[in-house]
């Protein structure tokens, strides 16, 4: 390129250019410099020599130097592409993909047909989703060298992601045809996944005929060796297409290959035509809704009647708008005081007193996205809940995979999903799962299945004839043995439950109760239990036995019942831990403790026993004794992992971060400290998670700040690492697995691990602001300081080798770096020293401005989540941006299905009408004193207050406004309209969410209260009546610590507060945080 | 309890999580995505009723070495949720998707000599045999075993091969030497067992169950050091085989060595 050169060299000096270029692709940085300066001694002003020296030292980590070096050879050589291309290397290398972008489009317009740059250039466009772009520079590519096949695959691949499909598959057909006779360039794995790929468009089209009719062909020509995807596709479009003979093959084939696979039974179980009652199959993703026939809708209907009064509910028709409204409010806030009983179910739209069906609907209906939106009154059975039963290898809105935001299961409390531990709101007595207070979360007890609804004798003997006939054919299968129990009831499940547990409590397998908690509705959870101490009874007899069959009348069991076989101790045992899980999840923590007692009496050496026991005591709150126990199952298997993961857990829940780091760098493979730590390095995100939490809680602010930022950092990490990977996809022409890691990474910030740090981050960055605004600002930076002294000589001992080490470990490591460098770079030195390993520096950064950069990506990203606009409000009020306030408002209110009395919702909104108003008439006033908003903005104009004013309007439901037209200026509300307005909503927002039996929700209409401006005390009725009827029974362990906190921090409610506590204690005597004594460390966060 | 499907690429986050909790021997997230963009068919995930990830297996295709093969790269299942069996069945599936999807002859793995439970499921249920112990394999100077278990192929294969051979002997009429020749083609297949072969003991207690002894399934194959060198593959996805592009090479490498950056 050097003779193309704007700058032609004399023979030698060009002779060294091109060793230059050899040397930089040897990585000889050194030795390019070297060169580099023997050229630059005679020609100073050589660009594409400056410029290939700044890339070698940028390399050695001289960025600076290099960036001047870069930028001084394009001045000096602008029409080099050499030079452009060096530029936009650097500035990929410092991932700034739009510059970088700049400069290679630069260098191919002096050098068009440059395919290396064309390619760099593809390469960087889809890396930030420069979509148009990308295909047309795959187009050039195409173009410039059709014989490349991934050339052609990568184009279609273009098209694909523009959105265009059919061009899409044009390209992939004209592709066949170009290499119809070459079939040696492609091995036989590649050229399958180029034909699955083109289903796979073909699929998305809604061309399911054409695609299945393409696999097949290409299963008979022997070039689709991935059978499970091609049966895979085969089964779900004959589904879609009710093909049901096709669909039956298929996932008979794949449950053949794989007979413990969930789906493939429920697929075979929806391609089975005698089923459809029961599992009808799911309608092809984005289609309208298949409107049922009559003869279904009728029994659906009929089912929903039988099933009450607690069974699901969700064949139950959509109701019209307003009447679902009426129902997700209720479920929200029930009304009417909870009654356990069927006359409060009968008339549809009132409270209904049972969760599965507030739960379909709310599915249903807040998959705005989904094909079968809400809103609409057509009847229709195919719920999102129902599509929920399949997994998303049989349809898109299939079950949602563990970690990632999606809608609707995490959205809103009570939705069914990991996260939300509501339900508990739904009305304090029946709660379904029978579930007294001390659970962290509701369990997920069953929900895939819930959808299916109550069966009829005659429907469950069919599901049961079902896979008795698969069983027959797959004895081995546990899958078969274990979906009839979610379909069945009374006798005939316990008796099937009879069968299945004994060979497995025989067998000793610890995880048997997570199995069992997903029966613990109140009537199958009775059978658990009455199943499990008849065998406690029969085991302690002699000889002893698990006893007769279950579920049989009690003539029927005699036959097989003759010979009982005598049981080993080991059933016995595994029978006592059983009982004790079960005893933990009924809440019954004594009773736990004593069947685990017996079980470690009567094997002490049983690691497991004492995990349980340790989960037992950390339900009932006693999280050190918990971490005692934890450690002590530790340190009786040193070699396993998952107990030390379990045990530094236990450790960072009751504070001991010290500890907990040692005892994770057990596993970690350098000696490292904190400084750059293994764990780091492994993205060990949980423990950073929660190690940021405890730090946070002992007052260690910088710490837990990097701890978090750290979680961040790996998910950029994880961004960036798709670079590496385009390339290598498009050669490797795998574009069907290519395009669902494009999908992901495109939604990669969804993921539960950068969300709950985002979401720690936040709140204590918004918590930093408010303590710099405070007199004794300096407090923070004493706070670890505190925690010093609070350690105990040696560990402070400890601490302090600790830091020297780490110090002298740094130096070690830099002067090491530079070595590093100097030598090859062999291994590339992402082991740079972290310069900042306890945050000090990340702590003196402006809180408001980093607060703000993670919402941002909140809020682009999980949207879906509640939390992340509750977050947003806060942020934008600690700004003053009130309108930025009011889109976070707005947007929660829709994912709350527009119900203002959400309790998440309804502390935000008095908050915000009371501080409008207040900024309304007290402009340039002080801030209120209840109310730690900031002081208002100066210039709040009239504009912007009228739109506040208008835009707020709709939120607020009816009852609250004057009528529309009664409204004043057109169509506008009065702030003292507004302010009214705001105030009766705060009132009844506040009685409503006060009266349900929820601690969650009183603690909301407190807030509610308190936002609204008044004081909360008893003195007045409405705060009074919230706070005398606390129960601490109306909600888990950790709505009860978190309404304690809430009390004690009113300085007002003190007394409100110790009762609490006290009851809270007699409720959880074990809990380390209602100990009457003067309490430790808040132990939960906030 | 737990339902054992093929996993997806939106697993992977999961699967380190459930690695790092119960391994000792983790790998980055790119690692992962290297195993799932380059064999997806491969890796399996165990998930329990609440959608969790609970175990999994990461595989990957050895292509260039002379026999094409599978290796087990990682294999996991957390405490909480073993003696169900889901080793084993992940293990199935993943041999079963290198067998017909890949062709591969034999699947290979290494296993800490001490890791009795991890070699009694390999050797005992899943049928693999010693091939070599490769001394201090492991970061910690511990020896590996190298097992390998021969899938139908390559039994056909010898089985050809032997009959080949035998026919060609037998045109030659240098018989004598056949029986000789028998037993030592199937010897690669059925390795006598090394000498510190856990004794069948090990095999009681975690197979048949009556005593309560814990299992110690720390099932990991591949020690980090093996991995910084194939990370560093993962990293350089490019760097191989396109010979298609050659008069471009340089470039590629520049680009090449940025990745490394």
């Amino acid at each position: 390129m050097s003779q193309k050169s704007s700058q032609p060299l004399p023979a030698k000096e060009g002779a060294h250019f091109k060793s230059i270029m050899r040397l930089y692709e040897a990585k000889q940085h050194k030795k390019v410099v070297k060169l580099a300066d023997q050229i630059l001694k005679k020609y100073p002003e050589h660009g594409e020599t400056l410029s290939m020296k700044g890339l070698a030292m940028s390399n050695m980590d001289k960025k600076d130097q290099a960036y001047e070096l870069c930028k001084k050879g394009l001045r000096c050589d602008v029409k080099s592409q050499v030079c452009w291309h060096a530029l936009g290397i650097l500035y990929r290398q410092d991932k700034d993909y739009q510059e970088a972008a700049k400069c290679y489009r630069q260098a191919l317009r002096i050098e068009p047909e440059n395919f290396t740059i064309m390619r760099d250039l593809s390469n960087l466009q889809i890396h930030i989703r420069q979509l148009e772009g990308f295909r047309e520079t795959r187009r050039k590519l195409l173009s410039l060298k059709p014989a490349l096949r991934f050339n052609w695959t990568t184009f279609a691949l273009a098209h694909h992601l523009c959105g265009s499909l059919d061009a899409a598959v044009g390209v992939l057909e004209e592709h066949e045809k170009t290499f119809k006779d070459d079939s040696e360039s492609i091995d036989a794995y590649d050229a399958g996944e180029v034909s699955m790929y083109k289903a796979m468009v073909l699929e998305e089209s809604g061309r399911y005929e054409e695609a299945i009719d393409y696999l097949t062909e290409q299963l008979r020509e022997g070039r689709c060796p991935d059978k499970v995807g091609y049966y895979e596709t085969v089964g779900r479009l004959s589904l879609y297409l009710r093909n049901f003979d096709d669909a039956h093959a298929a996932y008979t084939h794949l449950f053949k290959a794989c007979p413990e696979h969930e789906d493939y039974a429920l697929g075979l179980q929806a391609a089975t035509v005698q089923l459809h009652d029961i599992s009808p199959p799911p309608p092809p993703p984005g289609d309208p809704v298949q409107p049922p026939d009559s003869k279904k809708k009728g029994r659906a209907k009929k089912k929903v009647r039988e099933a009450l009064p607690n069974g699901p509910q969700c064949e139950q028709p959509p109701p019209a708008l307003a009447a679902k409204e009426c129902d997700n409010l209720s479920y929200c806030l029930p009304t009417a005081p909870p009654a356990a009983s069927p006359q409060s179910m009968v008339p549809p739209p009132t409270p209904s007193t049972d969760a599965p069906a507030p739960d379909s609907d709310s599915q249903r209906d807040a998959s705005g996205q989904g094909s079968e939106t809400s809103g609409h009154s057509a009847p229709t059975p195919f719920s999102v809940g129902r599509i929920r039963l399949f997994s998303k290898t049989i349809h898109p809105l299939g079950k949602p995979l563990c970690g990632w935001l999606e809608a609707p299961s995490e959205l809103l409390e009570g939705g069914p999903g990991r996260r939300g531990d509501g339900g508990e709101g739904l009305d304090g007595t029946d709660d379904i799962h029978h579930r007294p207070h001390w659970k962290r979360r509701k369990a997920v007890s069953g929900r895939r299945f819930e959808c299916v609804g109550r069966l009829t004798d005659e429907q469950q003997e069919r599901v049961c004839g079902f896979y008795d006939a698969l069983r027959q054919q797959y004895p081995k299968s546990d899958v078969v043995r274990r979906l009839p129990l979610y379909f069945t009831e009374g006798d005939r499940f316990a008796k099937r439950l009879d069968e299945y547990l004994r060979p497995r409590i025989r067998k000793g397998i610890p995880s048997l109760f997570n199995l069992l908690k997903c029966f613990y509705t109140p009537e199958k959870g009775a059978f658990v239990e009455q199943l499990l101490t008849g065998y406690l009874r029969s085991l302690e007899a002699t000889p002893s036995t698990f006893g007769p069959p279950a579920g049989l009348p009690t003539d029927a069991g005699d036959a097989n019942n003759a010979t009982p076989k005598e049981e080993l101790p080991l059933s016995y045992l595994f029978t006592l831990t059983i009982l004790a899980q079960h005893a933990d999840y009924m809440g019954r923590t004594s009773e736990a403790l004593e069947w685990i007692d017996k079980a470690i009496q009567h094997t002490p050496t049983l690691v497991d026993l004492y995990s349980i026991k340790a989960r037992i005591c950390k339900h009932a709150g006693a999280f050190e004794r918990a971490s005692e126990l934890a450690e002590e199952a530790r340190q009786l298997d040193l070699a396993d992992r998952f107990l030390n993961t379990k045990s530094v857990k236990y450790l960072l829940r009751i504070n001991k971060t010290q500890q907990a780091l040692s005892t994770a760098l057990l596993f970690s493979k350098e000696q490292d400290s904190d400084a750059t730590p293994n764990l780091f390095d492994m993205q060990c995100m949980w423990f950073e998670y929660e190690i940021g939490r405890a730090y946070r809680r002992v007052h260690d602010y910088a710490r837990a700040l990097k701890n978090f930022h750290r979680i961040v950092n790996h998910l950029n990490d994880f961004r960036e690492d798709q670079f590496d990977f385009h390339g290598y996809c498009q050669r490797k022409m795998s574009n069907r697995t290519y395009l669902s890691f494009l999908r992901m990474e495109d939604r990669l910030y969804s993921h539960k691990f950068f969300r709950r740090a985002a979401k720690q981050l936040i709140d204590l960055y918004l918590f930093l602001h408010s303590e710099k605004g405070k007199p004794g600002a300096s407090e923070s930076s004493e706070a670890p300081k505190a925690e010093e002294e609070a350690l105990t000589p040696a560990e402070r001992k400890r601490l302090k080798n600790k830091l020297k080490k780490e110090a002298k470990k740094a130096e070690a490591s830099s002067s090491a770096a530079e070595e590093k460098t100097a030598t090859t770079t062999q291994v590339k030195s992402k082991r740079r020293v972290d310069d900042d390993p306890h945050g000090a520096k990340l702590i003196e950064k402006d809180p408001i401005e980093e607060a703000t950069k993670i919402a941002a990506t909140l809020q682009e990203h999980c949207s879906l989540d509640p939390t992340t606009h509750a977050l947003a409000y806060r942020l934008h009020k600690t700004r003053r941006m009130p309108l930025l306030q009011l889109r976070a408002l707005r947007r929660l209110w829709e994912l709350c299905q527009r119900d203002p009395f959400n309790h998440k919702l309804a502390p935000l909104l008095a908050d915000f009408t009371h501080n409008v108003c207040v900024n309304a008439d007290q402009t340039n006033t002080d801030a209120p004193p209840p109310s730690p908003a900031p002081s208002p903005p100066p210039g709040l104009s009239d504009e912007v207050r009228s739109v506040l004013v208008s835009e707020l309007a709709p939120l607020l439901p009816p009852p609250f406004l004057p009528a529309p037209s009664a409204a004043s200026d057109g169509g506008g509300m009065s702030v003292d309209q507004l302010r009214d307005a705001g105030a009766r909503f705060a009132t009844a927002a506040a009685e409503k969410l006060g009266a349900a039996p929820s601690i969650k929700m009183k603690r909301a209409g407190l807030c509610v209260l308190r936002n609204g401006g008044a004081r909360l005390s008893g003195d007045s009725a409405l705060c009074k009546g919230i706070l005398e009827t606390l129960s601490p029974r109306d909600g888990t362990l950790r709505d009860c610590i978190k309404m304690l906190e809430f009390l004690q921090a009113e300085p007002q409610l003190q007394s409100y507060a110790d009762t609490f506590k006290s009851s809270c204690h007699a409720l959880y005597p074990l809990a380390d945080f209602f100990q009457p004594s003067p309490p430790a460390d808040p132990q939960v966060p906030p | 309890m737990v339902s054992i499907r093929p996993a997806t690429i939106d697993d992977l986050p999961a699967m380190q999580h459930a690695n790092l909790c119960c391994l000792p021997e983790n790998y980055q997230m790119k690692y992962y995505l290297y195993h799932a963009l380059s064999w997806p068919q491969l890796l399996y995930v165990a998930e329990d009723y609440g959608g969790k990830i609970v175990g999994y297996v990461l595989a990957k295709m050895e292509e260039d070495s002379e026999q094409k093969h599978g290796h087990i790269t990682s294999l996991a299942v957390l405490r909480s949720h073993r003696k169900m069996g889901v080793a084993t069945k992940l293990m199935q599936a993943a041999q079963h998707a290198m067998e017909e999807t890949f062709g591969a002859e034999y699947v290979s793995l290494h296993v800490r000599v001490t890791n009795r439970a991890a070699f009694t499921l390999y050797h005992d249920t899943l049928g693999y045999r010693i091939h070599e112990t490769e001394s201090k394999y492991y970061a910690d100077n511990e020896d590996a075993y190298m097992m390998r278990k021969m899938f139908d192929i390559s039994l056909k294969k010898e089985e050809d091969k032997r009959r080949k051979a035998n026919a060609i002997k037998d045109k030659d009429k240098d018989s004598p030497d056949t029986p000789a020749k028998k037993p030592a083609a199937s010897a690669a297949l059925e390795l006598p067992d090394e000498p510190e072969q856990p004794s069948s003991s090990a095999s009681m207690g975690s197979r048949g169950g009556d005593t309560p002894s814990p299992m110690v399934m720390g099932l990991v194959q591949c020690p980090p050091d093996v991995i910084a060198r194939q990370a560093d593959e993962a990293n350089t996805p490019q760097g191989g085989n396109q010979n298609d592009l050659d008069e471009d090479a340089a470039k590629k490498n520049k680009r090449k060595k940025k990745k490394k950056k």
